[in-house]
């Protein structure tokens, strides 16, 4: 059984994956107090912070549900979705849990509370995104989205405004915390129950 | 037997991710712009300058990463080996393989700005232009980091490469962009603040030197023989130029228009005067000013003019009040806040900037008791239990003199503060 869950972890990268998820959170750390006390603007600094480093570990994520044997895959008595879930949700509790302990204090400003939802809406996104347009790509729809709400950076917390930008809202507003929670959700249940799309013999790397 | 070949550069143009990239970059460009139009359909200027910040931050992170994936292309494909023995050098492949990705954020960008300046037109005013050059330096640059997010995912096998290029994009030009030298005009991305400014006529042109340089070095070095790599250096040595150039004018690389600073005003006493580049907020700026104009008609040495203020060190008439940013106040040269507006020309009315003021809190308070009485700040009431701020009192003895009494005594209190003596104001 260990030896199985072993092979499984190598074959999904999951060694890299996971040390990408450690490094990053140091660094995060370093980032947030080299904003913070080099800016004059307080925790309100972390914002680029808040919203880059979910969008590195979501790619970190993403490109770990990638199959090199997805035929063979299908072959399998037992069921993937099990596997693919406990994958996902795994990595995720991981990068939540290391990114929010990068950012302490302040916790409703650019703190713990954004950057735990941030991870949660950008895995659901690019969990999306592998499912529906493989797993080498799924960084792509997250980073669009990022560059666009990034530069609008909502300055009013709260209303309409903290559905579509959510990952750049200061922390504890409802709407976007919906809108990462149901991203989350629909990407997991779609990953888990689809995996991530076929991309073809000829894939390598 | 008729028989139809097509150019290589035409395969790759309309197959792989670059058309992909290049829609996505015209999509998010067009709804990050859209979502801020409130902050550019003022004028040429305002719009050029979203247009750059826009270009850097979210096109260029997102071609820089596509690039980086197409750069990839052959290594994921295996064809490598099979691509290294056709004729062609293999500077030229390079070229082939990285041209969709360089060049369709390029279009996407471009059709944004297209967009964006025709949705100015209606409300810019007849002065200046587009800056084409600006707008041509920014695609210059959009294509030249995308041209070496290409080569990172030609050098680095890792499938996290092309995220980590955008990071590093996203990143590191807003750092160059913050700085607080001259350096900061090196990033395509750097904003200035007046919008009666613009650039010098050899900025855009050297930006591109500056950019293209970079990029063309790194392709001449990364796709030429060992014996041509020298020829990295020129590119290389011309964008060192353009830097230098570009570092030691600083500031300067934009420069006040007269024709747009220039002042426009109504016929009013006292009459209201924009910078022709804001020629069109003028009749909301002068019935927002009514009230104020009003009072200050009938108070002998008050100012003649109030002024849009050109906030860069010009001194404006000793008899005008100024105000700066009018911008804050107008959306799509509508005023939005016509109390704050005219409250804050009542502050610059009563307290010109006067250096080394004695008694300055008696000065305070008056002048702000005298503003209060001209145009109402808009402000929270205080809190139960707190004092009432400094120039409540002065205010409710201007307003229970007479009318008579207050004009003079306010004909006094301007002759002494405007010719910076307000010692000599007398007590209320």
């Amino acid at each position: 059984m260990t030896t199985n869950l072993l092979l499984y972890a190598r074959s999904r990268a999951l060694p890299v994956t996971v040390g990408v998820l450690i490094a990053a959170a140091p660094a995060t750390a370093w980032f947030a107090d080299w904003l913070v006390s080099g800016s004059g603007l307080g925790p309100r600094a972390r914002q680029p912070l808040v919203v880059l480093a979910p969008l590195l570990v979501s790619a970190a994520i993403g490109a770990s549900l990638y199959t090199h044997s997805e035929e063979l895959d299908r072959t399998a008595v037992r069921p993937w979705w099990p596997r693919r879930a406990c994958q996902l949700l795994l990595l995720t509790a991981v990068a939540a849990g290391l990114l929010a302990m990068a950012v302490p204090g302040e916790s409703q400003v650019y703190g713990a509370y954004a950057m735990a939802r941030n991870v949660l809406g950008s895995v659901g996104v690019t969990a999306l995104a592998a499912a529906l347009i493989g797993a080498r790509l799924s960084w792509l729809p997250m980073l669009v989205h990022t560059g666009a709400v990034y530069f609008t950076a909502r300055a009013e917390p709260g209303g309409p405004g903290a559905v579509w930008a959510w990952s750049v809202q200061p922390g504890p507003q409802r709407a976007a915390w919906w809108t990462a929670a149901a991203l989350f959700a629909a990407g997991t249940c779609l990953y888990a129950l689809r995996g991530a799309r076929p991309e073809g013999p000829g894939s390598r790397r | 037997m008729s028989r139809t070949t097509t150019h290589p550069l035409r395969a790759e143009l309309r197959r792989g991710v670059g058309l992909p990239a290049g829609a996505a970059t015209l999509a998010a460009l067009l709804f990050a712009m859209y979502d801020r139009a409130d902050g550019w359909l003022t004028g040429w200027t305002d719009t050029t300058d979203m247009l750059r910040s826009a270009g850097v931050i979210v096109g260029a992170p997102l071609a820089a990463a596509a690039a980086c994936w197409q750069g990839g292309r052959e290594r994921r494909r295996g064809t490598e080996e099979l691509l290294a023995t056709v004729s062609r050098a293999r500077l030229r492949r390079t070229l082939l393989a990285a041209a969709p990705t360089v060049l369709w954020p390029v279009v996407g960008y471009l059709l944004t700005a297209a967009v964006c300046l025709a949705a100015t037109w209606q409300y810019a005013s007849d002065v200046g232009g587009p800056y084409a050059s600006m707008l041509a330096a920014d695609a210059t640059a959009i294509g030249s980091l995308a041209a070496l997010g290409f080569l990172v995912g030609r050098l680095v096998p890792w499938r996290l490469a092309p995220p980590l290029v955008a990071l590093a994009v996203f990143s590191v030009d807003p750092y160059i962009a913050n700085q607080d030298s001259p350096i900061a005009w090196l990033s395509p991305g750097k904003e200035h603040v007046y919008a009666w400014d613009r650039p010098v006529w050899w900025f855009g042109p050297v930006s591109m030197v500056w950019m293209a340089g970079l990029a063309a070095a790194a392709l001449l070095a990364y796709a030429t023989r060992r014996r041509a790599r020298a020829l990295a250096l020129a590119p290389l040595a011309a964008a060192a130029t353009a830097a230098v150039l570009i570092v030691q004018t600083g500031e300067g690389v934009w420069r006040p228009d007269p024709a747009s600073a220039a002042l426009v005003c109504d016929d009013g006493a006292p009459r209201v005067c924009a910078s022709r580049t804001h020629g069109r907020m003028l009749p909301d700026a002068s019935a927002a000013l009514a009230g104020l104009s009003a009072k200050l008609r009938a108070i002998p040495n008050a100012p003649t003019r109030i002024v849009e203020s050109r906030g860069d060190g010009h001194r404006a008439r000793r008899t005008d009040a100024t105000l700066f940013g009018w911008d804050y106040y107008f959306r799509r040269n509508r005023i939005v806040e016509p109390e704050m507006f005219a409250a804050n020309a009542a502050l610059d009315a009563t307290a010109p900037p006067c250096p080394g003021v004695s008694d300055k809190e008696r000065y305070n308070d008056l002048s702000e008791a005298v503003a209060e009485w001209l145009a109402p700040m808009p402000r929270p009431e205080p809190p139960i239990g707190q004092d009432a701020p400094g120039y409540t009192r002065a205010l409710a003895k201007l307003k229970a003199m007479p009318d008579a009494e207050r004009t003079r005594w306010l004909g006094g209190y301007f002759a002494a503060v405007r010719s910076c003596h307000p010692e000599r104001v007398t007590a209320l």
